[in-house]
């Protein structure tokens, strides 16, 4: 193996760090907020002790902003505990409709920096299946990240999971603009080891622009 | 005499009430949710000094800086991160910001280094009106 290739491993610890550091950019925005709400509180009452009027309305205000913020952590951190999870068995049973809405509520930041908003099909029944749980969000990813990378002017994707045989079929979709062209080489290089991995296929419905993550079910460990 | 600031950040309530903190310490505070939005400002404005978020969607901060510089050369710029490596401060510095600082940032180190920056500023604007007046001078040889 030449020194500049990556391993499946690295390309999976480097998914992983990408979105761990997106999360901790997501925490500290949360903090500078609070903190900023707290030293309001401060302002307020610095303002009282000099014989201002304190309007309670607006501590009210202040405060239930921090409560919210401090919920809007809350569900960062335990979706991000459910990621950090997905590396507890290298194969295990994945909810991929869980999955996916994780994935895509840690991978905000980044999608926003591409100026992607992406929209998650609501999934009922669930579709679970038995699969690498962190190398399937990897592809997920990169796929989606694929999509967001095709020219045009308003990125909204669109992801849907469906049930296929003991599988799962993911299907992400550009809304508006559909990709043109095929999935290029570079593209299907870079995700052959993960989809070699995860007995998966990818497909471009030119007609559509959809592109078909097609997950086989793997055999669960003894 | 009261510091011009236009603060920058995608973060709306963090934005708000950072200006309001701001304006009760008696700053006259613009805001700006993006950075193509507060060059456009900049160029209208005349600001002692930007606050600009490193890490935006669309245009960031250091793309952000790098074209409010080539407008506006003698414009202070504050940079703030949510991880300051120094690197990104080496960047920064390269780039002309006047400094870079860490979130959750203290408004008191901020407020310093405003006016430091207001004070950076007028030392520029009067270097610049010095030479205006030498050249004039020189040419009409008094």
């Amino acid at each position: 193996m030449k020194a500049n290739e990556t391993t499946s491993q690295e390309t999976g610890l480097q998914f992983f760090g990408k979105l761990s550091a997106a999360v901790s950019h997501d925490l500290k925005n949360v903090l500078s907020i609070i903190n900023e709400k707290a030293g309001l509180l401060e302002d307020f009452c610095h303002m009282a002790r000099q014989g201002m009027a304190l309007d309670m309305e607006r501590i009210d205000a202040v405060t239930a902003q921090v409560k919210a913020q401090v919920e809007r952590a809350d569900q960062i951190i335990r979706c991000f505990n459910r990621f950090a999870h997905s590396t507890d068995h290298p194969i295990a049973s994945v909810d991929m409709g869980e999955t996916v809405t994780t994935l895509v509520r840690l991978a905000q930041r980044l999608l926003a920096g591409m100026e992607v908003s992406v929209a998650v099909q609501p999934i009922d029944p669930p579709v679970v299946i038995t699969t690498r749980p962190l190398m399937v969000q990897e592809l997920i990813w990169a796929a989606m990240q694929w999509m967001a990378a095709q020219p045009g002017e308003k990125k909204a994707m669109s992801l849907a999971v469906e049930r296929c045989g003991d599988g799962a079929r993911v299907l992400i979709g550009a809304l508006g603009h559909p990709p043109e062209g095929g999935l290029d080489a570079a593209f299907c290089a870079a995700t052959d080891a993960v989809r070699e991995a995860l007995q998966a296929e990818m497909h471009l419905d030119s007609a559509s622009g959809m592109l078909r993550l097609q997950l086989a079910a793997l055999e669960p460990p003894p | 005499m009261d510091e011009k600031v236009l603060l920058v950040d995608d973060e709306e309530e963090f934005l708000d009430t950072l200006a309001e903190r701001m304006r009760n310490r008696g700053m006259s505070v613009t805001t700006s949710m993006s950075a193509v939005e507060a060059i456009h400002k900049s160029e209208d404005g005349d600001f002692d000094v930007i606050i600009l978020d490193l890490l935006m969607p669309g245009m960031d901060g250091i793309q952000a800086l790098k074209a409010l510089k080539e407008k506006k050369p003698d414009l202070q710029v504050i940079l703030l991160t949510g991880h300051a490596t120094v690197q990104k401060g080496i960047e920064a510095m390269k780039l002309g910001a006047m400094d870079l600082l860490e979130k959750p940032a203290d408004i008191n180190e901020l407020t310093e280094k405003i006016k430091k920056a207001k004070a950076q500023k007028m030392i520029l604007v009067e270097k610049k009106a010095e030479k205006k007046i030498r050249d004039i001078l020189k040419r009409k040889s008094w």
